[in-house]
């Protein structure tokens, strides 16, 4: 293909699979719209599994790295972001199972209760937060956050996938590996654990925080 | 009271506006230097003709690299009780042959080496122990190394001294028709062994470690000969 110039303003009006194949063909322009259209959720999956943004950021451009370099293997008969979102979810899954192995792992003030936030940082929601960010937006979503990543494993990534990522259950269950009622089910479950640990601001009695 | 599918709905709602999360700059630039940091790398041999096929030639190298190493003579090892140490002179080390050499101390049990098929019936068999033997401890060369069967002109790996010198954990010269230890690691293999400096090692699984290397049927190690003031003892190696 090799388009040369600006890049095409209708290029980014291309489903994932047809960007994909222009890709295949040699537009890294193509490529480069596939990856600024999911580097914020594939970015945000691997970091609510691994609680690290560095790491997180880190295993998010290898999963497109993956892609890129194998690109000619690429088949366009499954969604784009199935594809995606199982090379994230095996990064993520394995960086997960080394540090256990190295027991690194330390997300202590989740199990107790989640009130420390020394284990480690939620980055903010937007790069420059400025004087007028919504301060109780911003305590809300980390709320959110940290509910997320208080779930067990195995709940947690099918809840983002589906909930926060809006994959459909079909493509989560490919994405992780799981059969399909095995993915309800554990949304199902997550789900529960999110209801009650955000009770107050799913019931709305939380606009801001009762002092 | 909010029911649980109207609660489910307002969780997802709340779950959806998490949705958007920051990412540093520069990270699509970086997707593609990574790649290309990768591409560049792996654009060898290895990248044009596959991993398999790079491996399956570097295991045909290895094999021909131990055939010529070894002449295609690898030496037998006999079944049971001796020592076969290839090609020793017996006017350059007469102690190697002569068994009479081995007695001098009726303490210890100490192997008899011999040359070529000859070997020692499992009674006579006198062998030094200096450590209590450990159950199947083995010193491997190189991870999942595997010796491919009996037939010693089929499996085996022609190794270099300074190699298996290194993983034992001893610093020699070769001299005197053997490897003359003048250091021993602390905690290593051969420490462990009770190799000490001034022992001559001589073989490793039976087989005469020479000045060029020793062809091993087995990449596993678990047992040395060192001769020590004329006495020759077999070392069981215990592992790291």
């Amino acid at each position: 293909m090799g388009e040369s110039g600006p890049l095409p303003q209708r290029m980014k009006n291309l489903t994932d699979n047809e960007l994909m194949m222009l890709a295949k063909d040699g537009s890294e322009e193509a490529f480069a719209i596939i990856i600024d259209r999911h580097k914020s959720g594939v970015t945000g999956f691997i970091f609510r599994m691994l609680g690290n943004y560095e790491d997180a950021v880190d295993l998010a451009q290898e999963s497109f790295v993956r892609v890129f370099l194998a690109i000619n293997r690429y088949k366009s008969s499954h969604a784009f972001s199935t594809y995606l979102y199982r090379i994230a979810s095996n990064l993520a899954i394995s960086e997960l199972r080394k540090r256990k192995r190295r027991r690194l792992i330390s997300l202590t003030w989740v199990r107790s209760g989640g009130d420390s936030m020394e284990e480690f940082e939620i980055p903010l929601a937007s790069a420059e937060p400025g004087p007028e960010m919504d301060v109780v937006e911003e305590e809300r979503r980390i709320a959110i956050e940290k509910a997320v990543m208080s779930l067990p494993e195995k709940y947690r990534a099918p809840i983002i996938l589906r909930d926060i990522n809006d994959l459909s259950y079909e493509q989560v269950a490919e994405s992780l590996g799981l059969g399909i009622g095995t993915t309800k089910s554990r949304i199902s479950r997550g789900r529960a654990v999110l209801r009650e640990k955000l009770a107050d601001y799913i019931t709305g009695d939380l606009g801001g925080r009762h002092d | 009271m909010i029911e649980t599918e109207e609660k489910d709905e307002r969780l997802r709602e709340l779950l959806r506006d998490s949705k958007d999360f920051r990412v540093p700059d520069g990270f699509v630039n970086g997707v593609f230097e990574k790649a290309e940091a990768r591409r560049s790398k792996s654009f060898s041999f290895g990248y044009r003709f596959g991993i398999p096929a790079v491996a399956a030639m570097a295991l045909l190298v290895a094999f021909l690299g131990s055939s010529l190493f070894s002449g295609n003579e690898a030496p037998e090892v006999a079944d049971k009780g001796a020592v076969d140490i290839p090609n020793p002179s017996p006017q350059s080390n007469p102690a190697i042959l002569d068994s009479d050499t081995l007695n001098g101390n009726p303490t210890l049990k100490t192997p008899s080496i011999t040359q070529g098929t000859n070997p020692i019936p499992a009674d006579e068999e006198t062998e030094v122990r200096t450590e209590a033997v450990k159950p199947a401890p083995q010193v491997r060369l190189g991870a999942g190394a595997k010796s491919s069967g009996s037939n010693p002109s089929v499996g085996g790996a022609a190794i270099k001294p300074e190699i298996i010198l290194s993983i034992l954990g001893v610093d020699c010269d070769f001299e005197d028709n053997g490897w003359k230890v003048k250091s021993v690691t602390p905690q290593s293999v051969a420490s462990k062994a009770g190799v000490k400096a001034g022992d001559v090692i001589e073989a490793v699984n039976d087989v005469a470690l020479t000045k060029d290397g020793v062809f091993l049927r087995s990449l596993s190690v678990d047992r040395i000969v060192v001769r020590r003031s004329g006495a020759r003892s077999t070392l069981r190696l215990a592992g790291n």
